[in-house]
């Protein structure tokens, strides 16, 4: 092989090794710039520029090494590397020298065949590769290294996740794995049984997901790895509902946890609508989102008892020949229609009518009672209306005085998740009269009748005048200004009963009755008004006696107005009826602390209102108070653009009011309404007062209970 | 700023079914012994309120009782629900003093729909001790005594909860409605006064 030939070879592979090594420089570079930049820009963007670092890098390799491509310098880096320093290369290829070589010639050409090429290749090889291949392997563990850091703005990944959009301001920077959420909702088999429409709906990054309990709930989010699970959590500020911490597939759960699933390009958790509102929490690194699941509970169906319409009381056949009162009268043969109306907000599944026959009272053997079903009809297809209907004939009910029957119609909903709910309509009565009912009257009792009373008092009377004469009788004597003063206060007393008997004489009433005497507006019998007159002017003599403080005379006028008085007593006619008792007013200052039984405890302090309205208050007031402290925005500027500062603040806000709304959900639905407007709000970058003032207003004003009565919330 | 002492209201729940008013004289008595024997603020008259009626949320206690069937509409179903969701406290009082009886039998149904299940009650649950101290629990009955009704002495009371623990319904088969319906003053004639349990029931709802 000439000179010429063997430089040629070495040539080529010299430029093999550099182009190599080149290479492996900028995949190198590539892949740092890559690990460092992709999980914080995104992977194009990434990508784009680790190329042009790992072009550059290795093209400035190559760039330096253009030179290689003459031979008089392949000549000189052989001869340089040898170590012979001769000159042989450099000389035996450059065909200037060639006349002048003469016997030279073959030394030259001896020195050029006996250089070792390869070795030098392959030393060159060592020297150019190896270092190379070292710089990719270090890219690699840097790769490695990044990629399991916890994802931060600045930092940089090969995650599919980034090529997803910008996430929304509430789930906090860009590259987080919990923005945006698509929630896919699907509604319970039965509803889809009854043909409620639409059965799925997707939704795109909501923050509230309302649907029909049960309704199976899958939430989907951005980017795969490990850092994403779920948690259900009691929330005991506001019982029934609860929280859910989220945070990537991979990880092992922590107990309780629902642990996300991979899912294509990103993960997913599927969950079951509650029953109670329920708050997820998505954590990612520093990234968090909220999310609140609002049941619609599957109400009980509505029934409208159509028929009976109305209660009543029915009156058996009597065959005793006694007066009967007037009312319906029924026979055993009869039949009863019953008609009701059954609505369901989903479905229905089945209904019919109860009937609860009940007799007897307490004292008598107590109340006996039986059950009937009647009508039982079961509806297929899960209709939303339906009517019920049916007969009952009383010949099977065997009827007797005093029975009660009482009707209601029944119906079941299809719920098969939270159910089946159960509606039932008001109940109607019927009580079948008794035998001797309409002999009776209810009635409020009256008071006690003047007759009563005025004998009662002119007994009293009759015992105060003989104590007075007994006064006078023994010694000391009272003095006679003592005994004028009583006498006279006993004789106003008698007075006054001649009044009262008076008005008995001419009360209002007038009676045309031939027994009753007629006009003077007494409906007395004759000769109890007899009586009357008699004691009437008893008592005016008795009067007049004690007015002129003579005692002694008085009494016998006493003694004859007060017999004459119990005479037309015992000739009243008197109906003693039995009504409900009277409203009874306790005197309270009469008892107050009355009682001798030893309590256990001194009764201080009652408790304080525990509805929930006072706490629900005080956290809205600081929930606004971090609102009005919010750092000022840039005018017109999106929620976007706002300072980190002011987006966590907002950010932390935002997620407050949510968890409000959440737990005033259950017991002020006003306020959530209008929390979930400010945080719409809030989210849009627009001003939220006017929906924190609603909120504010809707939630009611209480302060520490200072009275005996627990209060709480107006409905 | 502070507020005006509200008195309690002794209140009757009124239902469409049945007998509501079969115990008249009970509110009249336990006011009587809630002033005889506490400084509660106490209305000297009870009231009569609908269950279905928003106006049962004026009032803390309500006493249900009665003979016949205890069938909830609607109606009163939804607000009575939502009154114990919100801290109201029912005391329903089987007037028949029989398990079998239809009352007991609806009014379980109706109450376990609007309240949840119904367990009996501890004796030693705060209710037997936060006025009056009844250590063997609730106090028997005349009318249990005497092996009237379903001829049983029950050991307990039965009650639904509150989520926060609290007793909601309390449901008596004792029937203190009978043991407690007469006039006031005839608590003079009774060496130890039978009423004292229902104060408990009264501190209880206004302290839990």
């Amino acid at each position: 092989m000439t000179a010429l030939a063997r430089a040629r070879a070495v040539r080529a592979t010299l430029m093999a090794i550099l182009i190599a090594q080149a290479l492996l420089w900028a995949v190198a570079s590539a892949i740092v710039v890559r690990s460092v930049l992709g999980r914080a820009t995104g992977g194009t963007a990434a990508l784009v520029v680790a190329a042009i670092i790992g072009a550059t890098v290795g093209g400035r390799l190559l760039w330096r090494s253009r030179t290689i491509g003459a031979l008089d310098r392949v000549a000189l880096w052989v001869d340089e590397q040898s170590g012979a320093s001769s000159y042989a290369w450099p000389t035996a290829l450059d065909p200037r020298y060639a006349p002048t070589l003469g016997t030279a010639l073959p030394t030259i050409a001896r020195a050029v065949a006996d250089t070792d090429a390869g070795r030098l290749l392959g030393a060159a090889a060592v020297r150019r590769i190896v270092p190379a291949a070292s710089a990719i392997a270090f890219a690699l563990v840097i790769a490695w290294a990044l990629a399991l850091r916890p994802a931060t703005a600045a930092s940089a990944s090969v995650d599919p996740a980034a090529r997803r959009p910008a996430p929304r301001a509430i789930t906090g920077p860009p590259a987080s794995r919990v923005a945006p959420l698509t929630v896919q909702v699907t509604l319970p088999a039965y509803a889809l049984r009854a043909g409620i429409a639409p059965g799925s709906q997707v939704l795109r990054d909501p923050t509230v997901v309302v649907a029909l309990v049960g309704s199976t709930v899958a939430v989907h989010g951005p980017g795969v790895g490990p850092g994403v699970r779920a948690t259900r959590v009691p929330r005991a500020s506001a019982p029934g509902t609860a929280s859910m911490t989220a945070s990537a597939p991979g990880d092992a759960p922590r107990a309780g946890e629902l642990t996300a699933t991979p899912d294509g390009d990103g993960w997913r958790v599927v969950v079951a609508m509650p029953t109670a509102p329920t708050l997820l929490r998505f954590d990612d690194a520093t990234h968090s989102r909220l999310l609140i699941l609002q049941p619609i509970a599957d109400a009980p169906p509505t029934v409208d008892l159509l028929a009976p319409a109305r209660d009543t009381v029915l009156r058996l056949p009597d065959d005793s020949g006694a007066r009967r009162p007037p009312g319906p009268t029924v026979s055993p043969r009869d039949t009863m229609t019953l008609a009701a109306r059954v609505v369901d907000d989903i479905g229905l599944a089945d209904g019919g009518f109860e009937v609860i026959l009940s007799s007897g009272e307490e004292g008598s053997g107590g109340v006996q009672a039986r059950t009937l079903r009647v009508g039982a009809t079961t509806w297929a297809g899960a209709p939303r209306a339906a009517e019920l209907r049916a007969r009952l004939a009383l010949s099977t009910l065997a009827l007797a005085p005093g029975m009660v029957i009482s009707v209601r119609a029944v119906a079941r909903d299809d719920n098969a998740i939270s159910g089946p709910g159960v509606g039932a309509s008001e109940t109607r009565t019927w009580r079948v009269a008794t035998r001797h009912e309409g002999d009776s009257l209810a009635i409020d009792a009256a008071p006690p009748p003047p007759l009563d009373t005025g004998a009662l008092s002119q007994r009293a009377v009759v015992i105060a005048t003989r104590a007075l004469l007994r006064r006078i009788g023994h010694a000391p004597h009272p003095p006679r200004d003592t005994i004028v003063r009583a006498a006279g206060r006993l004789g106003d007393d008698e007075r006054t009963l001649a009044e009262r008997i008076d008005g008995v004489l001419n009360g209002p009433q007038s009676g045309d009755d031939d027994d009753r005497v007629a006009g003077n507006g007494s409906t007395l019998p004759r000769d109890e008004h007899r009586l009357l007159d008699t004691a009437a002017a008893a008592l005016g003599d008795a009067a007049k006696s004690l007015a002129i403080a003579e005692p002694a005379a008085a009494l016998p006028r006493e003694l004859r107005a007060l017999a004459t008085l119990d005479s037309a007593r015992a000739l009243a006619r008197r109906l003693y009826l039995r009504g409900p008792p009277p409203a009874l007013v306790v005197d309270l200052a009469r008892v107050r602390l009355t009682g001798t039984g030893i309590p256990t405890t001194t009764l201080t302090v009652p408790a304080s209102a525990s509805d929930g309205a006072a706490r629900l208050g005080r956290r809205l007031g600081a929930v606004i108070a971090a609102w009005a402290a919010l750092p000022p925005a840039r005018p017109s500027a999106p929620p976007a653009a706002d300072s980190s500062d002011r987006r966590a603040r907002r950010v932390a806000v935002i997620d407050s009011l949510t968890v409000l709304r959440l737990d005033a959900l259950t017991s002020n639905a006003a306020a959530a309404a209008a929390l979930g407007d400010a945080v719409d709000r809030l989210q849009a970058g627009r001003d939220a007062a006017p929906a924190l003032a609603r909120a504010r207003a809707a939630v009611p004003i209480t302060v520490a209970a200072d009275t005996a009565a627990r209060a709480w919330a107006a409905p | 700023m502070g507020r005006a002492v509200t008195p309690f209201v002794f209140a009757t729940g009124k239902y469409q079914s049945g007998d509501w008013d079969a115990a008249p004289l009970v509110p009249a008595n336990l006011i009587d012994s809630i002033a005889r024997y506490t400084s509660i603020a106490v209305a000297p008259q009870g009231v009569v309120v609908d269950l279905a009626s928003a106006a049962l949320f004026d009032y803390p206690l309500v006493y249900c009782t009665g003979h016949l069937p205890f069938r909830l509409t609607t109606a009163e179903a939804t607000t009575l629900r939502r009154y114990l969701g919100r801290g109201g406290m029912l005391f329903v009082d089987d007037h028949n003093h029989d398990v079998g009886g239809v009352f007991h039998a609806t009014a379980t149904e109706e109450l376990r729909r609007v309240a949840g299940p119904l367990v009996d009650l501890p004796n030693t649950h705060p209710i037997y001790s936060c006025f009056f101290a009844f250590p063997d629990g609730p106090p028997a009955t005349s009318h249990e005594l005497n092996g009237w009704g379903d001829n049983l002495v029950h050991a307990h009371l039965q009650a639904a909860f509150a989520p926060d623990g609290t007793v909601s319904v309390l449901y008596s088969s004792k029937d203190y409605s009978s043991e407690w319906g007469y006039h006031p003053d005839a608590k003079r004639f009774q060496s130890v006064d039978n009423t004292r349990f229902g104060v408990n029931i009264v501190v209880y709802a206004l302290t839990r």
